[in-house]
This record gives structure tokens, C-alpha cells and sequence, in this order.
């Protein structure tokens, strides 16, 4: 093999990376059109709430009304929060107010946040973050009576924590290989081929299908950013004389490689994600440190580390030709069976001091209106309580906040907790969900700049549903 | 730990060299010692008993004829051997080798935290990770090891939510330890029994629904005894494969089930004189059901129906008997059996010949060793229909392109431990593997601490814009093995291998023994095919060996120093290549 020095290789591997990086991937030359919008820059940056948040603890009713049939729902853990007492985060009382500008159309109701989510209470109280109401997987419109309906179609293995994560997702179980995620990215990467597939979907967090695409890979950035080899980097390592200059170039090549000769799949599959990721990382480094590093501090939480990746990553966009960009964090800990009230207040505050810091980079960056972030989470949870905890649900609230959105408004449905309605399952009070996956995908991409045929390609469902942008950034809603 | 006296391995070593040169006269890049498959006409010949009746249908001859084929044996088996452990297989027959690793005691691990607490120390809340890592590392049965760690990731609890309770993480290892090879069905009753378990799923102190309030019983284990450790969300082929109706699959249960099956899974708490008075101290022991708490109404699940007032034990007993007669549980267990041990993505007919063991409950190998006892379920025999399969023991096995397990990080770095008999093991002083899930920092990968009850990755994964992906196969560790991690194994790696691990106390910790390899380092050839065949069992292909052996060769040799320098720097290169990543 040639011996190259590092930073040959490095500009060797910058010229002809971008093609490599895709690998067996198919470039697709069919002939169609592609239309998506990619001038200026823009991003999506997706919290995954792993476990199944608790919707009807998080956008709590405030209204005197819906709050008693809330608490009656919920004897044991409102009372595990002490409601009553006065001083209870869950008491009506300390809820911190919501004032949609669309109240109206809520008439009596009211809705509040719990303390832990001031932060955000903060944002949408300044215009930047909508709620959006009861979203979850449907393929078609959904009540309580349509459930028993003969031939009604639901998604499958509904309540799964796997296989909603996947249908949130990909809008399929677990075993789907592609995410919307990833889909929106590849429409912006079929339309434009200056853009860079390397990094248009990056995970700071793990390697889940949602950022899965076509045209380009997933991306991983880690807390501290990207890392170098160290026996390739730090020369004491193998010995800091100058005579072993020569084995660590050709050590730098082979870390790197993405064959050596293997016929085994499995083994081919190895080589070739050990040494893009060699790659990517090394070109992402490189335009870390050619640039001013973000101060904003960001809370030392895992998700407050995260963020800040995404922060950093979208601060050297323009140095990675990455002007449509899909990131993807996640936060653990949702699945709050038990003891509720011992960990869902401290997620909620990380949650939000994360968020706030984010939007502080932002703004500094002056980022801030490119920028959508938005939450999923499998499932919201059970209305009616198992004692301390909830169990798993269908739909559950949403919060989306970034300087493009169409801010302090409630979309979708907020239902009051009248467990005999029809936004109710029969048994424990799982919300039916109002607006599909779908739609809140859509509302999404179409400001991320797909049209209407990229829409509906990355959205199978989309077309059961009259209403394809929920408005929330700014789209028609007609 | 397994210490060669160091003279043995030198000697050992020289032996290598010899046999390599040898070899090397004949030229093969294979080693040119047969593959083991050397034809219906040459049986072993080992004692001459009477004949022997014709072996069963569907199995194949496993002798160990060479030192690669040793090699691939225990890296599938164990958790990998030095080069005394490979000589010391070859001419076996693996039949007897895992009869022989079954019938070794089991190494324990609560006796041992108990009496350190006994004994006055104030042990660490994460005590069992390091005495899990050291029994990886060091226990004499490696295959029962092996076997907890696989059942680990299927009975997935995460130790992060029994902060301070390291005892009962010590009890649930016990359960998997004595039950590895014992039922699948009383596996899952002692599991269910475990504080660990049920702290885990939230069922202990689960309380029986309250009409008066309208509160219902907590539905997280209802749901995941079936989803998770029994019988999957879909119905089964007894190959694996899910069964279609009208091209549709059949989901094997809906929230009914759950929400009948959640009645069952109430009561459950501490020895002790009450529901809420039972001691922390017995989180140690058995669970007991307090059937003041237990559900008194009817519960209807998968078509049973326990009728009202049925206590809490006999409830558990109708429940577990009624999931594990279901036809989906042998394909659904013995699959996911097979991913941790050969194969990441087993062809449907492989699991259907361990499925159906799994229900015969009886393995009899080619050589006519019997195993298991012949009841369902009976996990003898199904480890041994894993491991002697011939889809991983026959000469295709290092050819057929899609057969090969990818290996978690945990097994490629204990294997690394074993194989270059690293001294100074004390894993609770190794800060890494306190927590070693970090991707970036460290392995990516924490025995007991994966994210959630869905383990590390998922047995069904697909990895997308890959060739495996393209074909359809299953490549479930490829989701922790990745772009995203491949420069953190690289590089925390390179501490290991440089003596640089980071650890507490000044004294030596996680030594490597680098002696054999620098017997030879002044071969650069000689070193590799030695590390070819210590750790990926001959499997390099010629480029890899030609990169290692061109950067090795860079390296300067003056001195010893410089020839640990090399082997250093071809361990490295070794365990970042695919042929260590890919065990076939």
C-alpha cells in the first residue's frame, strides 16, 4: 500500500469521501425530479423521550374542572406528590400558567406546567414553543367507537416500548431500516448534490433507526466531540521517536481502511463502519478546531451534553456543506411504572434546563430561527394510576420550540380527563391519539423544505389524513 | 486468572514459532492443517470401543483436529483462551468438552459479596460489577459463565436502579448460574421470584387493583414476561420465522392479556413479617407473595383463566405453566440463544434444529454424548444443539459468507484479557469497568447496565446501508459496533494494551504479559500468524496480514522494548480488524 502522510490522506479522503461514505448505497439516478427547498440552512433536532412520557403529568389541566377529574384518576400518585399540601409541584395551585393565544378555543379550559418545566413554560410564554396535543401512531382517524368498528385499522403491536419507538420512528415495528428522520435528509441530499452525506443526520446520542436514510449515514458525535486515533495521534503512545514515524503512517492508513480483503458479510459490513468512522470523525474534528467553540453553558446532564454536541455541530455547519441537517438526542428513564414521583420531576427539570440552554446558543449563534427542535416519545401513559406509577399508553403531548415556530399556541387536542369519552380507550384511560405521527412529521418537513410528493413518499399514511400541516410552523393548515 | 508459569509459555511460544516455520516450508496461508472435515472415511481414532450405533440425523462430526479449530471452539464457548488453552483441546471431540464444562461446578456470586460484607466491608453499591468482570475473566467454567452473561441479556435487569443493593444483583447471577443448565421453566420461576427482577419491573410491592379508587396493578412484568422472555409479540414457525395469516402476522397477545396477566404479578415482596415490613436484608432471598395483596379477582391471559380467589403462588405457577406451553417460546429462546453464542443471524433452519431439541429436551451428538434430561425446555441440551451444530463446526463455517457472530464488545475485550494472561486482575479498581458503557470513553458495552429491558441491541435488528442489511440478516450487535463507536474501542484499547488503563491505587493493575510475543517480534511474519491464530483462529485474510505484518515490520527493533513495541502494535491492528470483530 502507498504510504501517505496524515495530511495527505485527511485531503485525499475529503475529495473522495463524499461518495465513499455512502458505500453499498444506492445513488439513485431515476429520473424524478426532486424538489426539495434546500437554500439557507436548516435544521431538525429530535428529543426521543425513551419509555413513554407521562403526557397528563407534564401538560397538566389547570382548569378547576379537568384537574378533579384528573386527580380522581390519579389517588395514588397525586397523593405520592402530596397534592393537597400546598407546597406539591402537582398541586393546581403551583402549576405555572399557559396562556395560549389560542385559548378561545379551549373555552373554560386551562393548562399548566409543573415547575420542573419553567423553562419551557418560559419559551412558549414568549412565542417560541407550541404544545402540541395527543399525537401518536394512526393510520387512519381514530375514537373510542371506531376501535370496535369492523375493519378499523390500527398500528400494530400498539403499547410495545420497541415497536412504537420504531413506529415513531420509521412508522413501522422494530425491524424497519429507514426513518423519517433519515428520509427528510435524503430528499434534501437528492436535491442538492453539493450537500455533504456525511453529516446531514447526526446522532449525539444512539444509533436508532429514526436518522436512518438512503443517500447518507448516520452521523455520531460523542459528548467531548469527535476523538483521533490516539496511537495514531499521540505519538508517546508507541514510542515519541522520530523512527516510529513510519509505522504510525501506515497504522494511520489501515485504521482508516474500509476493506481488507473480506468476503465474510458480516466482516465487509465491520470494516467499512470502522473505517468511515475513522473518517467522518477526522474531517469533524478538523472543522471543530478550525472553529470559535460555542460558550453557552449547557447543564452537565447527559441530555444537556448532548445538545451541546448538536449546538457545536450546527456552529461548523458551513465548514461540513451541511445546510439541511436531522439530529437525534435522547433521554432515558420514562417508563415510569414505579415511583413516579421520584423520577419524573427530575427528568422534566434536565429536560428543560437543556432545552434552554440550547436556545441560548442558538440565539447567540444567531441560529435560532433555523432551528426546530421537537420531542417524541413511544407512547404517552395511562390516565388512571397502578398505585405510584402509570402504565403504557397510545397518544401523549408534544412540545416544539425553535425561533421558526409558530409559538405559544396549544395544536392538536388537549382531551379534559373524562375517561368515559371517546378520546379514551375503555380500560384505564389510554389517550386515542387526534393527530397521527404523520401529520406532525409533515408539519415538520414541509418546513424543512420537502414538497408535498416528498411528503407523502416519506409518510405512507399521510394521505388518510385531511389535514397535512398542523400550522405550528407557520405552514397552511388548509 | 489462568497463569501459565511464564518459562511454560515461552516454551510454548518457541513450539509456535517452530510449528509456524514448519508450516511456512509448506507454503499454505491456512496453517495447512485441514480444516477438520476430512471426509466420511477417517474417523478419530481414538480407543476402539465397540461399534458405535450410526450417529443421529442432522448433526456432524466435531472433533478438534488443529490449533485454529481449538481456537474457534472457545472463543464461541468461552471467553476466549491463551495459546495453552488452544493446545490443550486439540484432538478432543467438542461433545466432550461441553459435557465436561457442564458437569463443572458453578462459580457463585453471592456467597462471596456476603461474606465481604460479613466481614465488615463497606462494599460498593456496584460490588458485583467487578466480581462479574473477574469470573469473565477468570472462572474455570467458562461455558456456564458464558451462559449467564447470554441469559443476562435476555433476562435483562439494569443494575442502575438497585443503587446499594449489590447482594441482590449477587442472588439474580446465582439464579442464572444454577439454572443455566438446568429448565428454561424454572428459570423463569426463580427469575420471577427475584427481588432483582422485580425491582426492575416494577411488580415488587405491586399492589392488587382498588375498584374504590379505580387503581389497577402495575402491567410493566405481564407485559414483558411475555414480550421479552417468554414468547415474542408475534407468533412463531418453529424455525423462527414469523407465522402468516392472509400475509399478515398474528400478534400472540393484546392488552387484555396484559391487563389479566398484570393480576397475577401482585403481592410480591421481602421475606418478612408484612407486605411493607420486610428487611432490605432479604433482598437476598426468594420473594415471597403476600396474599393479602394479591389479586383476588379473576385473571384471563392467553386463554386461561384463573378463577377468583386463587392465591398469589398457585396463581404464578397456572401463569408461568400457561406462557411456557407455548409452541413460540422454543424458537423465540433458542434463537436469541444462538445470536450470543455463534451466530448473529442463524439461518431458519439452524434455529429449528435447536428449537426442536429445546422441546425434546434431549441433544445427542454425533459422537452418541447425550444431553439434557428430556423434559422441554431443558437448556443442556440446547447449548449443546447451539455449539454443535453443524453449521458452525463444519469447514463452511469459515466460508459461508453470511454465518459469523459479530462480538460484543464485552466478549472482544475479555477475550483480549484471557488471551495475553493479563496479571493484577482486580476489576473493581479498573475505573472503566466500573462503567464501561460510554462508546466513546470506553467499551460501549456494561454487563447488567444495558439502557432498558430491550437489552443492548435487539435480536431482530437490521443494520441499514449495510450488505448484511441488503440480504436481510439479523446483525443485532451492530448496533453498539458501528461508525459511531469504532474509535472509542480503538483507542480504549490502546490503554489496555499499553499498560495505561486507568485505575485506582498505585500498585499494577491489568498487566499484559507480552514474553511469547516478544520471543518472536524479530518475525514480523512469525508474530502475526501467531496472533492470526491466538485470536481470530486463522481467519485474517492475506491483505490483513500483509498490512499488519508491513507496519509491524516499520517498527525498528533494537532493543526488547522495541520488540513490545511490536507486539503491542500488532495486538492492536489485530483487535481493530474485522477477523477479530467476527468470530466464524
Amino acid at each position: 500500500m502507498a504510504n501517505m502522510n496524515r495530511r495527505n490522506f485527511l485531503r485525499s479522503g475529503a475529495a473522495t469521501g463524499f461518495l465513499a461514505g455512502t458505500g453499498v448505497l444506492s445513488t439513485l439516478t431515476s429520473g424524478k425530479a426532486f424538489a426539495a427547498n434546500t437554500s439557507g440552512y436548516k435544521a431538525l433536532v429530535c428529543i426521543f423521550l425513551k419509555g413513554g412520557m407521562d403526557h397528563a403529568d407534564t401538560v397538566i389541566p389547570r382548569d378547576q374542572a379537568s384537574y378533579d377529574l384528573l386527580n380522581s384518576a390519579r389517588p395514588g400518585l397525586h397523593g405520592a406528590y402530596g397534592v393537597g399540601s400546598g407546597s406539591s409541584s402537582r398541586d393546581r395551585a403551583n402549576l405555572l400558567a399557559l396562556n395560549p393565544t389560542n385559548a378561545a378555543s379551549f373555552g373554560s379550559r386551562q393548562f399548566g406546567l409543573p415547575e420542573q418545566l419553567s423553562g419551557l413554560q418560559e419559551i412558549f410564554e414568549a412565542g417560541d414553543l407550541a404544545i402540541v396535543g395527543n399525537v401518536g401512531p394512526l393510520i387512519e382517524p381514530m375514537t373510542r367507537s371506531d376501535l370496535t368498528r369492523v375493519g378499523a385499522q390500527l398500528p400494530p403491536r400498539l403499547f410495545s416500548h420497541n415497536d412504537q419507538q420504531s413506529t415513531w420512528m420509521s412508522l413501522g415495528v422494530e425491524g424497519a431500516q429507514y426513518g423519517w428522520g433519515g428520509a427528510f435528509a435524503d430528499a434534501a441530499l437528492r436535491a442538492d448534490s453539493s450537500l455533504n452525506p456525511r453529516y446531514a443526520m447526526v446522532s449525539a446520542g444512539p444509533n436508532d433507526v429514526f436518522l436512518s436514510g438512503k443517500e447518507g449515514r448516520q452521523f455520531t458525535t460523542s459528548a467531548g466531540g469527535a476523538q483521533g486515533v490516539t496511537l495514531v495521534d499521540q505519538p508517546y503512545v508507541l514510542g515519541g521517536e522520530s523512527r516510529f514515524n513510519a509505522a504510525r503512517d501506515l497504522l494511520d492508513e489501515y485504521v482508516s481502511q474500509t476493506g481488507y480483503g473480506e468476503t465474510n458479510l458480516f466482516a465487509r459490513d465491520f470494516a467499512r463502519q470502522s473505517g468511515n468512522g475513522v473518517i467522518n470523525s477526522r474531517a469533524y474534528d478538523a472543522a471543530l478546531e478550525a472553529s470559535t467553540p460555542i460558550t453557552t453553558p449547557f447543564p452537565a446532564t447527559s441530555i444537556g451534553s448532548q445538545l451541546r454536541s448538536v449546538a457545536n455541530t450546527i456552529n461548523i455547519q458551513d465548514q461540513l456543506d451541511s445546510n439541511r441537517q436531522v439530529f437525534y438526542v435522547f433521554m432515558g428513564g420514562f417508563d415510569t411504572h414505579s415511583g413516579q414521583t421520584n423520577t419524573l420531576p427530575g427528568l422534566q427539570t434536565a429536560l428543560s434546563e437543556a432545552i434552554s440552554a440550547f436556545r441560548t446558543a442558538m440565539i447567540t449563534q444567531g441560529t435560532w430561527n433555523d432551528v426546530t427542535l421537537f420531542t417524541m416519545s413511544e407512547f404517552g401513559r395511562t390516565t388512571i394510576d397502578n398505585g405510584d406509577g402509570t402504565d403504557h399508553g397510545w397518544g401523549g403531548h408534544h412540545f416544539v420550540t425553535g425561533g421558526s415556530v409558530a409559538g405559544k399556541q396549544v395544536y392538536g387536542d388537549i382531551p379534559t380527563p373524562d375517561l368515559n369519552g371517546q378520546s379514551f380507550t375503555s380500560t384505564h384511560g389510554r389517550l386515542i391519539p387526534k393527530v397521527s405521527v404523520e401529520q406532525y412529521a409533515a408539519t415538520l418537513g414541509s418546513w424543512f423544505g420537502l414538497d408535498s410528493g416528498e411528503l407523502a413518499a416519506a409518510l405512507p399514511n399521510l394521505s388518510n389524513f385531511s389535514q397535512k400541516d398542523l400550522g405550528f410552523l407557520g405552514g397552511s393548515t388548509t | 486468572m489462568k497463569q501459565a508459569p511464564r518459562k511454560q509459555v515461552q516454551t510454548i511460544a518457541a513450539s509456535f514459532v517452530l510449528a509456524a516455520a514448519l508450516a511456512a516450508c509448506g507454503g499454505g496461508g491456512d496453517g495447512g492443517t485441514g480444516s477438520g472435515m476430512s471426509g466420511p472415511g477417517s474417523p478419530p481414532v481414538s480407543g476402539s470401543p465397540p461399534p458405535p450405533p450410526p450417529p443421529p440425523a442432522g448433526t456432524s462430526e466435531t472433533r478438534i483436529d488443529d490449533e485454529a479449530e481449538a481456537q474457534r471452539v472457545l472463543a464461541r464457548a468461552t471467553f476466549g483462551g491463551d495459546y495453552a488453552d488452544i493446545q490443550s483441546v486439540v484432538g478432543m471431540d467438542t461433545a466432550a468438552w461441553v459435557k465436561a464444562e457442564i458437569s463443572k461446578p458453578a462459580t457463585l456470586y453471592l456467597p462471596g459479596l456476603a461474606a465481604r460484607q460479613n466481614a465488615g466491608e463497606n462494599i460498593d453499591a456496584q460490588a458485583h460489577r467487578g466480581v462479574f468482570w473477574n469470573t469473565m475473566i477468570g472462572a474455570n467454567d467458562q461455558l456456564r459463565t458464558r451462559m449467564v452473561f447470554a441469559l443476562s441479556q435476555l433476562f435483562v435487569i439494569s443494575d442502575a436502579d438497585m443503587y446499594g443493593q449489590t447482594l441482590q444483583v449477587g442472588y439474580f447471577l446465582d439464579v442464572l448460574a444454577n439454572n443455566a443448565f438446568g429448565n428454561y421453566r424454572d428459570l423463569l420461576e426463580e427469575v420471577t421470584y427475584s427481588s432483582a427482577m422485580a425491582r426492575y419491573l416494577t411488580y415488587w410491592r405491586n399492589q392488587k387493583g382498588d375498584q374504590a379508587t379505580g387503581r389497577m396493578p402495575d402491567e410493566n412484568y405481564a407485559r414483558e414476561i411475555m414480550q421479552l422472555f417468554t414468547i415474542g409479540v408475534v407468533e412463531l414457525n418453529q424455525d423462527g420465522t414469523p407465522k402468516l395469516t392472509n400475509g399478515q402476522e398474528v400478534e400472540t397477545f393484546d392488552n387484555d392479556d396484559v391487563e389479566g396477566l398484570a393480576r397475577v404479578f401482585t403481592g410480591f415482596s421481602w421475606q418478612g413479617p408484612g407486605f411493607y415490613t420486610g428487611s432490605q436484608g432479604n433482598n437476598s432471598k426468594r420473594l415471597v407473595i403476600f396474599d393479602g395483596e394479591h389479586s383476588s379477582l379473576e385473571k384471563r391471559f392467553l386463554g386461561t383463566v384463573i378463577p377468583p380467589n386463587t392465591g398469589g403462588d398457585e396463581s404464578v405457577k397456572i401463569a408461568l405453566d400457561t406462557i411456557f406451553a407455548h409452541p413460540n417460546v422454543a424458537p423465540f429462546v433458542s434463537r436469541q440463544l444462538i445470536q450470543r453464542f455463534t451466530a448473529s443471524s442463524p439461518s431458519p433452519a439452524y434455529v429449528k434444529r435447536v428449537a426442536d431439541v429445546f422441546d425434546a429436551g434431549r441433544y445427542t451428538s454425533h459422537d452418541g454424548t447425550v444431553f439434557g434430561t428430556g423434559e422441554r425446555g431443558d437448556l443442556e441440551a440446547t447449548i449443546a444443539a447451539i455449539l454443535l451444530d453443524p453449521s458452525v463446526n463444519d469447514s463452511t463455517a469459515t466460508t459461508d459468507i453470511e454465518n459469523g457472530k459479530i462480538r460484543e464488545p464485552v466478549l472482544k475485550f475479555v477475550h483480549w484479557v484471557r488471551a495475553f494472561d493479563l496479571t493484577d486482575i482486580d476489576s473493581d479498581r479498573e475505573y472503566t469497568l466500573r462503567d464501561a458503557s460510554s462508546p466513546s470513553s470506553a467499551l460501549g458495552q456494561q454487563p447488567l447496565f444495558a439502557p432498558s429491558v430491550f437489552n443492548f441491541y435487539r435480536p431482530g435488528f437490521v443494520a441499514p446501508g449495510t450488505e448484511t442489511g441488503a440480504r436481510g440478516l439479523t446483525a443485532p450487535e451492530f448496533q453498539l459496533v458501528n461508525e459511531g463507536s469504532a474509535i472509542g474501542f480503538m483507542n480504549i484499547m490502546t490503554r489496555y494494551i499499553f499498560d495505561d488503563s486507568p485505575h485506582s491505587g498505585t500498585a499494577p493493575s491489568f498487566t499484559p504479559d507480552y514474553g511469547p510475543e516478544i520471543l518472536i517480534a524479530d518475525n514480523p511474519g512469525a508474530l502475526v500468524d501467531y496472533l492470526d491464530l491466538l485470536l481470530t483462529g486463522n481467519t485474517m485474510t492475506p491483505e490483513l496480514k500483509a498490512d499488519i505484518v508491513e507496519a509491524v515490520t516499520a517498527v525498528p527493533v533494537t532493543s526488547d522494548a522495541d520488540r513490545q513495541r511490536r507486539a503491542q502494535l500488532a495486538a492492536f491492528m489485530t483487535i481493530s480488524s474485522p477477523a477479530y470483530a467476527i468470530q466464524r
